[in-house]
C-alpha cells in the first residue's frame, strides 16, 4: 500500500450514457489534498469540466456522485453521498445530499466518486460493482414508482449488501425540482432526478467488497470509541433519536421560525398540537439511515386508516410535514404524511412541491389564475384534500401541475399579474420551514447560499442566534450565541460567514451534518480525517479548505450570471408578520438587509459592490477566476 | 425524596431559574415528578413544551441523570438525585 491514497478507494469512474461506457482513472493527489473530497472535489471537477451557460438537461452536462474520506460506516455520520451539478430548476451550482449506505458502498466498489455524462439511447441502470460498470435495460422500470423500482431492481442483483439510487416518474416527466430516492432518503433539491432523468438513467446499483485503506486504523479505533461514548449521552443526539427532526414543530412554531400561509407569517400556534397529533397517531419507530448510525433520526411511520391511508414508510421530517402544514395552512397531519410519502414516492422535492402548493394557493386567493385550468380542484387554505391529488398533478405534469411542476419563480412568470410577490426563493430556489424572523443570521444564510434559498447547505444559521448552538465554533472566531440577541442585524454577516465554513465540512468529508450538531464539531472532524488519511490536518485548515470551496462554487454561480442582486431575499420574508405571535413585534423584521449582505462580503473578502470574489482573495485561496 | 431539576442552556435562561428542588414520596418515579412539574412549573413553561393535559414534556427536551437518560413514565427516581433539562435543537 506504499503508493495508495489512504482514506480513498483510490478511483473513479467517468460513465458515457451516449456510449454506455465507462472508465476508471486514479484520484489526483493535489485534488484531494486542496479540495478533500465530496462538494469540494465535485466544485472543482464541474468548474473545470462543464463550460459555462450548458443547458443542464442536454447530454453533455455532468453529474458528479461524490464521497468524501469519511464516507465509512464506522465514522459518525459517515453515510453520506453528494450529487453535484449544475440545477436544472435554478441554473446555478448545485449540490443534493442523502443519508445512506450509497457513499460507503459506492467507495467498497472501488469509486470515491462517479461522473456522468451523456444520454443513453434508451432507459438504463447501471449496476457497479468492484470496480466494474454494467448499464442494464431498464424499460420495465419507467414510470414505477420508487418503491416500486428498488423492488424489482432488487430481484435482479446479487444477494448481500447494495445500495440503489433511482429516480421516480417526476424525473421521467421533467419536473425540475425531482429527487434522487435512495430507499425512503431524498437527496432532494434542485433537481438531482431531472438531471439523471433527462440522461434517461432510472437507477444506479453499487455492490462492493472492497476496502478502504485506513492510515492509521488503530488511532482512529481509539478516536471513535471516545467519540461514540459521548454521543450515547449527548442531549443533542438523543433528542434527534427521540423526536426525529419533527421534534422542533412545537417549538420552532413558538420561537417565530415556522413559515405560516406562505410565509404571511412565522408562526401559526399550531405546532404543538400537531406534534402531539402526529407521535400518537402516526410515528411508529426511530430508524438509522445507513448501517453504523447511532443517531438515528428517521421516523417509521404510517397512517392506519381513512383516506390518507399510508403504509409504513420512513419519512414526516421536519421540513416535508412544514410544507405541507403550516405553509398551506392544513391541520391534517395524516394528509401531510400522505403527501410527502407520495412526494417520496414519485421523487419529488417536497419542500419545493409543498412551496408551490401554497404559492398557488395564494395565486388562487388572489384572484391571478383565470387563465389557468385548475380542473374544479378547490385551492382553499387549509383544504387537505388537494394535497395529495397536488402532487401527483405536479409529478405527471398534468393540468395545473404542470405550472408548479418548474417552481414558483417560472409560474410567476408565467402567471404574471404581480404574482412574483407571492413567490418566496432565492436565486430560484424556494424557501424551506425555517424563517429569519425567529434568528437573523438565518437572512444572510439564505441570501448567500451557493444552491439558493436553502437552511441546510450550508447552514441554517437560526441555530445559533435563536436557538443558542454553536457547534464548537466559538473557538474559530463565533460569538457565544448566549450574547447575541436573535433580532440584532449588526455582526450577523461576518458570523454566517465563519458557520457556513464550519457548517460546509460534512459536505466535503462525507459525513452527516447532525453529528456536528451532536458535538463532532470541526476538532474531531479534523482528527479523525489526519487518522483515516495519514496526512495531519489542522481544524484551522479544514475550515480553509471549506472557505475554498464555497469560493469556487461562487465563481461557478458568477460564471453563470449569477450576481449580487441574486443574494437579495424576497420582500415578505423581511416584512414583520401579517398575523401571529409575532405580528406586534416589529423588531423580528429584517430593516437593512443589504446592510448585512455588506457586513458579510467584507468578512468573505469579496467586491462589495459586485459580490464577487477579490482577487485578493482568490490568491490567498489559491484559486483563479 | 428530594430531587432537583436543573435547567440546562436554553431552558435556563427562558425559565430564569436554573434549579428546581422536588420534594417527592419515597419510591417516587417520572410520573410524579411530572404532576409536580404541572402543579408547581406548568404556567412557566411553554406549550410548545408542556403539554398540560397529559402532564409531560413534548417535543425535543431530553432529561439526562448521570449518564442515563430518563424517558419511561414509570422510571424510579431516587433522593438526591439530580436531573438536568435540556430543551435542544434538534435542527433540520
Amino acid at each position: 500500500m506504499g503508493n495508495a491514497l489512504m482514506g480513498y478507494a483510490g478511483n473513479y469512474l467517468s460513465i458515457n450514457l451516449s456510449t454506455l461506457t465507462g472508465s476508471s482513472g486514479s484520484i489526483d493527489r493535489d485534488l484531494a489534498r486542496n479540495y478533500i473530497g465530496g462538494t469540494g472535489i465535485a466544485a472543482r471537477l464541474l468548474y473545470d469540466g462543464q463550460k459555462a451557460g450548458l443547458d443542464p438537461l442536454s447530454p453533455e452536462s455532468m453529474v458528479i456522485i461524490a464521497t468524501g474520506p469519511l464516507t465509512l460506516n464506522s465514522i459518525p455520520g459517515g453515510g453520506s453521498v453528494e450529487l453535484c451539478f449544475k440545477s436544472p430548476h435554478t441554473g446555478a451550482w448545485s449540490e443534493a445530499r442523502a443519508g445512506s449506505d450509497f457513499g460507503p458502498d459506492l467507495r467498497r466498489a472501488g469509486f470515491d466518486y462517479l461522473v456522468i455524462q451523456g444520454k443513453a439511447p434508451r432507459p438504463v441502470y447501471a449496476y457497479i460493482s468492484d470496480g466494474r460498470v454494467e448499464f442494464r435495460p431498464a424499460e420495465h422500470l419507467a414510470g414505477k414508482l420508487v418503491s416500486e423500482k428498488m423492488e424489482l431492481i432488487r430481484k435482479e442483483i446479487p444477494k448481500g449488501n447494495s445500495s440503489i439510487a433511482c429516480i421516480g416518474p417526476a424525473g421521467e416527466h421533467g419536473v425540475t425540482y425531482a429527487s434522487v430516492m435512495f430507499g425512503d432518503r431524498a437527496a432532494g433539491r434542485t433537481g438531482a432526478g431531472t438531471v439523471l432523468g433527462s440522461k434517461n438513467l432510472l437507477a444506479i446499483v453499487v455492490q462492493g467488497t472492497g476496502e478502504v485503506p485506513i492510515g492509521r486504523p488503530e488511532a482512529l479505533k481509539g478516536l471513535l470509541k471516545g467519540y461514540f461514548n459521548e454521543l450515547r449521552t449527548n442531549p443533542v443526539a438523543i433528542g434527534f433519536h427521540d423526536y426525529g427532526t419533527i421534534g422542533d414543530l412545537g417549538a420552532n412554531d413558538e420561537k417565530g421560525d415556522w413559515p405560516t400561509r406562505n410565509w404571511q407569517s412565522n408562526s401559526w400556534g399550531k405546532g404543538a398540537e400537531l406534534l402531539d397529533r402526529f407521535m400518537k397517531h402516526n410515528f411508529i419507530k426511530p430508524y438509522p439511515c445507513y448501517r453504523g448510525c447511532t443517531i438515528s433520526c428517521g421516523r417509521k411511520v404510517r397512517v392506519s386508516e381513512g383516506q390518507y391511508a399510508t403504509p409504513e414508510h420512513g419519512g414526516a421530517e421536519y421540513e416535508s410535514i412544514s410544507c405541507f402544514t403550516a405553509y398551506v395552512l392544513n391541520e391534517n397531519m395524516d394528509a401531510a404524511v400522505h403527501a410527502t410519502y407520495l412526494c417520496n414516492q414519485y421523487g419529488i422535492d417536497s419542500i419545493s412541491a409543498g412551496a408551490s402548493i401554497a404559492f398557488l394557493l395564494e395565486c388562487a386567493e388572489a384572484g391571478l389564475l383565470q387563465d389557468f385550468d385548475t380542473g374544479g380542484l378547490d385551492l382553499s387554505w387549509g383544504n387537505a384534500e388537494i394535497l395529495p391529488v397536488l402532487v401527483r398533478m405536479i409529478a405527471n405534469r398534468e393540468g395545473i401541475g404542470a405550472l408548479l411542476a418548474d417552481g414558483v419563480k417560472k409560474a410567476a412568470e408565467r402567471i404574471g399579474r404581480g404574482s412574483e410577490k407571492f413567490a418566496i426563493h432565492v436565486k430560484g430556489l424556494e424557501g424551506p420551514a425555517h424563517d429569519p424572523r425567529s434568528g437573523k443570521s438565518l437572512a444572510v444564510s439564505y441570501g448567500t447560499g451557493n444552491r439558493g434559498m436553502c437552511h441546510i447547505h450550508p447552514v441554517e444559521a437560526m441555530a445559533w442566534d435563536a436557538g443558542k448552538m454553536d457547534w464548537g465554533l466559538c473557538r474559530y472566531g463565533l460569538p457565544d450565541p448566549y450574547e447575541v440577541d436573535r433580532w440584532a442585524e449588526s455582526g450577523k454577516g461576518a458570523a454566517v460567514a465563519l458557520m457556513q465554513n464550519g457548517l460546509n465540512l460534512p459536505e466535503i468529508l462525507g459525513t452527516c451534518k447532525f453529528f456536528m450538531y451532536a458535538g463532532v464539531g470541526v476538532d474531531k472532524l479534523a482528527a479523525m480525517l489526519s487518522c483515516v488519511t495519514d496526512h495531519d490536518v489542522s481544524a484551522e485548515e479544514l475550515l480553509e479548505v471549506s472557505e475554498r470551496v464555497i469560493n469556487l462554487q461562487r465563481l461557478f454561480n458568477v460564471r453563470e450570471g449569477f450576481s449580487k442582486a441574486d443574494d437579495m431575499l424576497p420582500e415578505r420574508v423581511c416584512a414583520v408578520p401579517a398575523f401571529g405571535k409575532y405580528a406586534h413585534e416589529p423588531a423580528c423584521g429584517i430593516s437593512d438587509f443589504p446592510a448585512m449582505l455588506q457586513e458579510y462580503y467584507e468578512a468573505r473578502g469579496w467586491d462589495p459592490v459586485t459580490g464577487i470574489p477579490s482577487d485578493a482573495t482568490l490568491a490567498r485561496l489559491g484559486l483563479k477566476k | 425524596m428530594r430531587v432537583s431539576l436543573i435547567a440546562m442552556g436554553l431552558l435556563a435562561k427562558e425559565l430564569g431559574t436554573p434549579e428546581y428542588q422536588m420534594d417527592l414520596p419515597e419510591g417516587a418515579c417520572l410520573a410524579d415528578l411530572y404532576d409536580r412539574i404541572d402543579a408547581e412549573m406548568a404556567d412557566r413553561l411553554p406549550l410548545s413544551l408542556w403539554n398540560r393535559g397529559e402532564k409531560r414534556f413534548r417535543g425535543a427536551v431530553v432529561l439526562i441523570s448521570g449518564s442515563k437518560v430518563i424517558r419511561n413514565a414509570d422510571e424510579r427516581l431516587f433522593d438526591g438525585q439530580e436531573i438536568k433539562v435540556f430543551k435542544v435543537v434538534v435542527g433540520g
